[in-house]
C-alpha cells in the first residue's frame, strides 16, 4: 500500500543503527529543559531558581491557548529559567536543573486504566504533556478531541518511519510492540471508536512480526490490524499515509478529522501508555543517534533537556569528518550550530553526517526537468515557486499551491541543479497571498 | 562569540555546517545528465564516421569546440560565471553538427555555433531560460544562410574504411527529395525494394544529415535515457503516434510516404502535424500530471526542434530523434 502521486527513495542508511536496542543513557551533570516543545503558546515556568525539584515535577503549566506541559526529567536544583536555543534554531526560555545523581530513581506501578472514563483517559493525557512525537509537536490531547460531527471512526498509528537513518519508531514497535498496543486501546477508547490501524514500511519486517504477534495475543472486542507500507519517502507524512490505508483524501487545507481519521505516531502511543498506565508523564524518549560521524550508534533512551554534547560524550565522541549535525530526519530535521542544544519530546533523532553524507554543492538556474513535479507528493509545482521567489514575485506564488507544502523536501532532493526548493517555498509562504 | 568557540571546543567538534532541509541529496547532477546525453550521442557519430568519412568528425569537432568556445566567451563578456564545464554547449555543439549535411564546407558551422550559442541560449538568460532550442535555432540560421550547401551537400554513403573519399565528387539525393520529385516508387527502385528501404533507414545507410541516418543508434541512445529516467517516453511516444496517425488519415504508405502527397505544401503540412503531436503530447502529459501543465518553454522548444527538421530530414527520424533532446535539459 502506498500514496498515489509523488515520493522518492531516498537511500535507506538504517542498517547504521536499526539492529541496535533501546539503550538506557544515565543521567547527565545538568540538563536544560525548553517550556516550549510543541506547537501552540510556550508554557508559564511554575519553578525558580534554586528550588528543589523532582522527576515528573511539573515546570511549566498552560497559561492560555493551545499547548501542553512540561516536567522534570531529572531530579534535582533549579540553577536557573533562561533562554536557551532549541532545535530549530529558536531562542526559548528553559530550565536549567543541576541534576542530583544521588536521588532514588522513580518507580512507576501499572493501573488500571479501563474503568476510567474517556473524560478521565483524556485528562491524564493533557496532564502528562504528551505531544505528537513524530516532529511536529501537536499537543496529543487536542488531536484526541476531535469535533464530534467529524464522525471520526479509524486510528492510525504511523509507524512509517519513512525518513532515512531514523529508527527510533523500529526500535520501540519491535521492543515495547505490547505497550503500543495497549496505547491503541486507550487511544480507541478516549474516541470511543472500534477501528485501529498500524501502518508499518515494509522494510521493517520485525517490528510487524512484533506488533502481529501483540496484536494477535491482545485481541479484545476491537479491531486492530498492522497494515504493511511500501517503502517510500514521505510514506509517513500524514496525508499520504491516511491515503495508502483508507482511500481517502485529506483536502488540500484540510484536517484528518475531516475524512473521520485520527492519526498518532507510534511513539506517542507509547508515551499515551506510560501516561495512563503507569501515570508517567512525557520527560524521556527513545532518540536514534546515527551517521557515520559518531563513534558508536545508538537508540537512546534520553530525558529531555539532556544536550547533545553530553550524548556525543557518552557515545565517544565524533568522527573528524563530521560536517553537518542534525536534529530530526536528514529530509526534514534541523542543521544546528552548535551541540549546546537539548534533546525535547520531538527529538527523533539526531545525525552526525559527514561530509560525504552531505550534498553541499552549490545550486544552478532551473533547467525546467520536471523532476519535482514528479517527486511533490502534495501535485504542487515547487520550480515555478523556486523562479518566482528568485524574480521577487514571491507574492504570486499562491497559484502552484505554495500553502499546501508540508516541506517534505522531496523536489530538492531530486533537482538535478540542487536548487534549495524548500528554502524557496519556506519564503514563499511567507510572501504569498492565500 | 567568545562562549560560542568555547561550546565547539569542549565537543571537540569542528566547525559545523548548517543548511537548509533536505540535507541529502539524490546523485544526478546537471552535469551527470549532460554528460550522459553526450555519451548517448557518440554512436551515431562514429557511425557517420564510417558512412560519410572524417569529415563527419571535423564538422562535429567544429561545431563543439564552435559551441564551447562561444559560451566561454559570452559568459566572460556578460560576466556570468563559466559553465561550459557542465556540457551543455557541448550538446548543442553536437546536436547542430549532426542537422548539417555531411558534405558543407567543414567552417560553415561556426557561425551557426555563435548564433546559437550567443543569441539562442545566453542571451535568454543561459542553460534554462532559452526558449528554442539553440542547436536548431543555429541550424535554421545556417540554412537561411547558406540554402545551398544545407539542401545539397549530401554524400552517397558508403563504408570508408581504407579510401578517403573526394567528397565533392560524391553527391546524392536524400530520401526525401527522391520522394518529393519522383514519388515513392522511385525511392523503392532506388533502394531495391520496400524492405530494403526500411531496413536502410533503420540502419541509416542512406544520404543525410550527419547524425540522423541510422533511427536504431538514435533509439539506442532514447532507450539508454529512458532508462537513466532522464527522459519520459510520452513526448517521443506522443510524436510517432501523431504522425502515423496523420499520415495514415492522409493517406499515406507509411510513415514517410505521406510527402509524396503533398509536394509543394509538404513543410506546411508537416509542421502542421508537428504541432498537433505536440498537441496530442501535452494533452498526454496533462493526463499524466493531472493538475499540472507542461511548460510552455518546452512545447515551443520541442516545436522548434520539429520545424528546424522538417526541411532536410526524414519525418521518420524526427521523432526518435527527439529522445536524446527530451532530456531533462531540453534546452540544449
Amino acid at each position: 500500500m502506498t500514496f498515489y502521486k509523488g515520493g522518492v527513495h531516498p537511500p535507506e542508511r538504517k542498517e547504521l543503527c536499526e539492529k541496535n536496542s533501546i539503550e538506557v543513557m544515565p543521567l547527565p551533570q545538568e540538563v536544560s529543559i525548553p517550556l516550549s516543545q510543541h506547537f501552540g503558546s510556550p508554557c508559564k515556568p511554575s519553578v525558580k531558581k534554586n528550588d528543589e525539584v523532582k522527576e515528573g515535577d511539573l515546570l511549566g503549566a498552560l497559561e492560555s491557548g493551545m499547548g501542553a506541559v512540561v516536567h522534570s526529567s531529572v531530579s534535582g536544583k533549579v540553577k536557573a529559567v533562561e533562554e536557551c536555543l532549541n532545535p530549530m534554531g529558536a531562542k526559548v526560555l528553559a530550565v536549567n536543573i543541576q541534576v542530583d545523581r544521588d536521588s532514588a530513581p522513580i518507580t512507576y506501578q501499572p493501573t488500571e486504566w479501563r474503568n476510567n472514563s474517556p473524560q478521565e483517559l483524556l485528562e491524564k493525557v493533557k496532564a502528562a504533556g504528551i505531544v505528537g512525537m513524530g516532529g511536529a509537536g501537536f499537543p496529543a490531547h487536542i488531536k484526541l478531541s476531535p469535533p464530534k460531527e467529524a464522525g471520526v471512526d479509524t486510528l492510525i498509528l504511523n509507524g512509517a518511519e519513512c525518513e532515512p537513518y531514523l529508527t527510533t519508531d523500529h526500535a520501540l514497535m519491535r521492543e515495547r510492540s505490547k505497550e503500543i498496543l495497549e496505547g491503541a486501546k486507550i487511544i480507541l477508547k478516549i474516541l470511543g471508536i472500534k477501528r485501529c490501524f498500524i501502518g508499518v514500511e515494509e522494510n521493517k519486517p520485525d517490528a510487524i512480526r512484533a506488533l502481529r504477534e501483540a496484536v494477535d495475543k491482545g485481541k479484545e472486542d476491537n479491531e486492530i490490524q498492522v497494515v504493511v507500507l511500501k517503502t517510500k519517502y514521505p510514506q509517513g507524512s500524514e496525508k499520504q499515509l491516511i491515503y495508502a490505508i483508507t482511500q481517502r483524501k485529506v483536502p488540500g487545507f484540510g484536517l484528518p478529522f475531516d475524512v473521520g481519521v485520527v492519526v498518532q505516531n507510534v511513539a506517542t502511543t507509547y508515551a499515551i501508555y506510560e501516561a495512563v498506565a503507569l501515570g508517567k508523564p512525557l520527560y524521556e524518549r527513545v532518540v536514534t543517534i546515527t551517521g557515520k560521524g559518531i563513534n558508536r550508534t545508538a537508540n537512546l533512551l534520553i530525558r529531555v533537556g539532556t544536550k547533545i554534547k553530553d550524548v556525543v560524550d557518552y557515545l565517544g565522541g565524533t568522527r573528524e569528518d563530521l560536517r553537518r549535525v542534525v536534529v530530526g530526519g536528514p529530509m526534514m530535521g534541523f542543521a544546528v550550530p552548535t551541540l549546546d542544544i537539548p534533546v525535547t519530546k520531538t527529538t527523533s533523532g539526531i545525525l552526525f553526517l559527514t561530509k560525504e553524507e552531505v550534498d553541499e554543492s552549490p545550486y544552478k538556474g532551473c533547467i525546467r526537468c520536471g523532476w519535482c513535479l514528479d517527486a511533490c507528493p502534495m501535485g504542487i509545482m515547487p520550480n515555478e515557486i523556486g523562479i518566482y521567489v528568485e524574480a521577487d514575485r514571491a507574492q504570486e506564488t499562491g497559484q502552484f499551491g505554495v500553502f499546501e507544502c508540508f516541506e517534505c523536501g522531496s523536489c530538492a532532493y531530486v533537482c538535478p541543479a540542487k536548487r534549495p526548493l524548500v528554502q524557496f517555498i519556506r519564503y514563499a509562504k511567507t510572501k504569498a497571498k492565500r | 562569540m567568545e562562549e560560542q568557540v568555547t561550546v565547539f571546543k569542549e565537543a571537540e567538534v569542528p566547525r559545523l555546517s548548517v543548511g537548509v532541509s533536505p540535507h541529502i541529496r539524490a546523485g544526478d547532477s546537471v552535469e551527470r545528465i549532460m554528460w550522459t546525453v553526450v555519451v548517448c550521442l557518440i554512436p551515431p557519430l562514429i557511425w557517420s564516421i564510417f558512412l560519410f568519412g572524417i569529415r563527419s568528425l571535423l564538422i562535429t569537432l567544429v561545431c563543439v569546440l564552435g559551441c564551447v568556445a562561444t559560451e566561454w566567451i559570452t559568459q566572460k563578456a556578460l560576466k556570468r560565471p563559466i559553465t561550459v564545464k557542465d556540457g551543455s554547449a557541448v550538446i548543442t555543439g553536437i546536436l547542430l553538427a549532426y542537422t548539417i549535411p555531411p558534405g558543407v564546407p567543414i567552417w560553415t558551422p561556426i557561425l551557426g555555433c555563435v548564433v546559437a550559442i550567443y543569441i539562442a541560449k545566453q542571451l535568454m538568460g543561459g542553460l534554462g531560460y532559452n526558449i528554442f532550442n539553440p542547436a536548431l535555432i543555429g541550424r535554421a540560421f545556417l540554412v537561411a544562410t547558406f540554402p545551398v550547401a544545407m539542401t545539397s551537400a549530401w554524400v552517397r554513403p558508403e563504408v570508408y574504411l581504407t579510401q578517403a573519399p573526394q567528397v565533392d565528387a560524391i553527391s546524392s539525393a536524400t530520401p526525401l527529395y527522391i520522394i518529393k520529385h519522383y514519388g515513392l516508387p522511385a525511392l523503392f527502385e532506388k533502394y531495391g525494394s520496400q524492405g530494403k528501404v526500411y531496413l536502410d533507414f533503420l540502419f541509416g545507410s542512406m544520404p543525410g544529415c550527419i547524425g540522423e541516418t541510422s533511427a536504431l543508434l538514435i533509439l539506442i541512445g532514447g532507450l539508454y535515457l529512458l532508462y537513466k529516467g532522464y527522459i519520459t517516453w510520452h513526448i517521443p511516444v506522443s510524436m510517432i503516434v501523431t504522425v502515423g496517425v496523420l499520415s495514415w488519415i492522409f493517406g499515406g504508405e507509411g510513415f514517410f510516404s505521406r510527402r509524396s502527397h503533398h509536394r509543394s505544401s509538404h513543410r506546411g503540412s508537416d509542421v502542421g502535424c508537428l504541432l498537433y503531436g505536440h498537441r496530442l503530447c501535452d494533452i498526454s502529459q496533462l493526463l499524466h500530471r493531472k493538475d499540472h501543465i507542461w511548460h510552455r518553454c518546452r512545447r515551443l522548444d520541442s516545436l522548434d526542434k520539429a520545424q528546424g527538421r522538417v526541411s532536410g530530414g526524414r519525418v521518420l527520424c524526427d521523432p526518435t530523434h527527439e529522445s536524446p533532446d527530451t532530456c531533462p535539459g531540453s534546452v540544449v
